[in-house]
């Protein structure tokens, strides 16, 4: 379904000329825009493996947190100050500050109860998220444009490529690199791997992981925001944007490998190609493949790609 | 040092803990027997604050530390090397040795007497935690609570499944680190481990201690070792 709201757009003239035949421009057409899909596949599912691992929950408002941040996009260029870059640096730090208000306020209530009670908790605020954007905003969606400057095509010497597009590929690239910077060289990184394997022994060794919790559920919906943010030129902003990424976002993370954040990244990325290759063969069946393809891989591979065995005890 | 006064805990919805009272003195060994199920890893979780306790209390160097957050109590200078799955894999060896460490918080040890100690952290310290065999990883996790302040270490088992090279590996560091004067607190299915390293002993059945006595008392009784740990 996302899938869908990414690819829905009628091809350029110069494409629709020449789709009758699939020819090798076309391929590599659908092979960048399953990038373009992959790269925010990997945004999310960084964040939704960082929160599972650090707080044993899977986040069921990530997806809203997702259409929020693209909400968040409209409301700054349309009311505020028509400016998509503003929006683009902005929106994730609200973005992140929400998330970690979040955590504070509502998941830190309920860490001692069964982790059943706490992903019912973020059910519930995703619901709560996406009704109250259907009452401000209706649930039509709403109207966002590429931003100027952004506009057209750039000549990649072996094809013509939407700008816009390339840019995202560019910064969610830079963001996965940085995130990945983060997680592996600095010591705060390094709490967070090591609250993703065992948080209680984290705590045990004198680290207050109370602090490291909030500091991730807010990375994770900061990011989560920026994926919003770049989606909202090429996908509807609607209040149920999120809801269709997330599904395929858990099975991201379940063919990376329950909390591992390679995983994320690898898993994202192949995701995003198989929508794209179904699309060209078959385009009703493009979703439907994803699952077809995690089925078959976790016969092969149960514990996904980089997961550990003994996680699940 | 450590003192316990009448702790009861529960774990999963069953009342593990029914009452245990006991207090290791500065400077000491003291090991906890029992058969399995008896409580002993359930007590030590308990000290370090991961298993709530529902009344009684525990002091450690004369403060309170009933219900504290383990963080809290790690800080205070309690080292806790639990049974199992104490490595992190997805950090190196080195990333796993000095996780504790934090500017202004002084370890026991300095990473180079840790390194002479452990010669293998050091050769090994860029591969991942997870790729040391299960003795390798046992001193990683030994050597791991050193770099912290500590003042009590609590070992759960630190001898099982290792080969006995090994085990006489272990309790070498246990005895330095006697030497040094820290206290020791640790579980054992291994007497014999227990009657070289310990000063006195303390048999938990059924959540309750039965029996406390120094290891030259254990030593000789043995109606108790037959009685509750079926030697």
């Amino acid at each position: 379904m996302a899938g869908d709201a990414c690819f829905n757009q009628a091809p350029p003239p110069w494409l629709s000329r020449k789709i009758s035949s699939m020819n090798l421009q076309f391929v590599l057409m659908q092979l960048f825009n399953g990038l373009i899909l992959g790269s925010l596949y990997v945004l999310l599912a960084l964040g939704l493996s960082i929160i599972f691992g650090m707080l044993g929950i899977i986040n069921f408002a990530h997806g809203a947190f997702f259409m929020l941040g693209a909400y968040a996009a409209y409301t700054i260029t349309a009311y505020v100050i028509p400016d998509f870059w503003l929006a683009l640096v902005c929106v994730p730090v609200l973005m992140a500050i929400f998330g970690a208000f979040c955590e504070m306020v509502l998941f830190r209530r309920l860490y001692e109860l069964p982790s059943l009670y706490i992903m019912l908790l973020t059910f519930g605020l995703m619901l709560v998220l996406q009704d109250a954007v259907r009452l401000l905003f209706g649930s039509m969606g709403v109207p966002f444009s590429t931003p100027k400057s952004l506009t057209g095509l750039v000549n990649l010497g072996f094809m013509y490529y939407p700008s816009y597009r390339l840019f995202l590929i560019v910064v969610t690239s830079l963001t996965a690199c940085a995130v990945w910077l983060f997680l592996s060289r600095t010591k705060l990184g390094c709490i967070i791997r090591a609250g993703t394997d065992n948080p209680k022994m984290l705590e045990a060794l004198g680290i207050n992981i109370s602090k490291t919790m909030t500091l991730v559920v807010g990375l994770g919906t900061g990011l989560a925001g920026l994926a919003g943010v770049l989606a909202a030129p090429i996908q509807n902003v609607r209040p149920l944007m999120g809801m269709d990424l997330l599904v395929d976002c858990f099975v991201v993370v379940v063919i990376g490998g329950m909390g591992s954040l390679g995983g994320s990244v690898v898993g994202g990325l192949i995701v995003g190609q198989i929508i794209a290759i179904g699309v060209m063969f078959w385009p009703p069946m493009a979703n439907t493949l994803i699952y077809l393809f995690m089925a078959a891989f976790l016969l092969v591979r149960p514990r996904g790609l980089f997961g550990r065995e003994a996680f699940h005890e | 040092m450590l003192e316990l006064e009448d702790v009861h805990s529960y774990y999963g919805g069953s009342h593990i803990l029914k009452g245990i009272t006991f207090r290791v003195e500065e400077g000491q060994v003291a090991t906890i027997l029992g058969r399995n199920g008896a409580g002993k890893t359930t007590t030590l979780r308990t000290i370090m604050g991961l298993v709530p306790v529902t009344k009684g209390f525990i002091k450690f160097n004369a403060e309170e530390i009933t219900n504290k957050k383990p963080y809290r109590i790690a800080r205070m200078g309690v080292g806790y090397v639990p049974e199992e799955r104490a490595v992190f894999p997805s950090l190196s060896v080195y990333e796993n040795l000095t996780l504790p460490m934090a500017k202004g918080r002084e370890g026991l040890w300095s990473l180079d007497k840790i390194y002479s100690f452990f010669p293998i952290l050091k050769s090994r310290g860029f591969h991942r935690g997870s790729q040391l065999s299960g003795g390798e990883q046992q001193m990683l996790v030994i050597a791991r609570i050193l770099t912290m302040n500590v003042k009590l270490i609590i070992l759960d088992e630190p001898t099982e499944g290792l080969a006995p090279m090994l085990v006489r590996e272990i309790a070498q560091i246990v005895l330095e680190l006697k030497k040094e004067g820290i206290s020791i607190l640790l579980v054992e299915q291994n007497s014999r481990f227990a009657e070289e390293v310990a000063d006195c002993h303390f048999i938990i059945y059924n959540g309750r201690i039965v029996y406390g006595g120094t290891n030259m008392e254990f030593k000789a009784d043995d109606k108790i070792k037959s009685q509750y740990l079926g030697v």
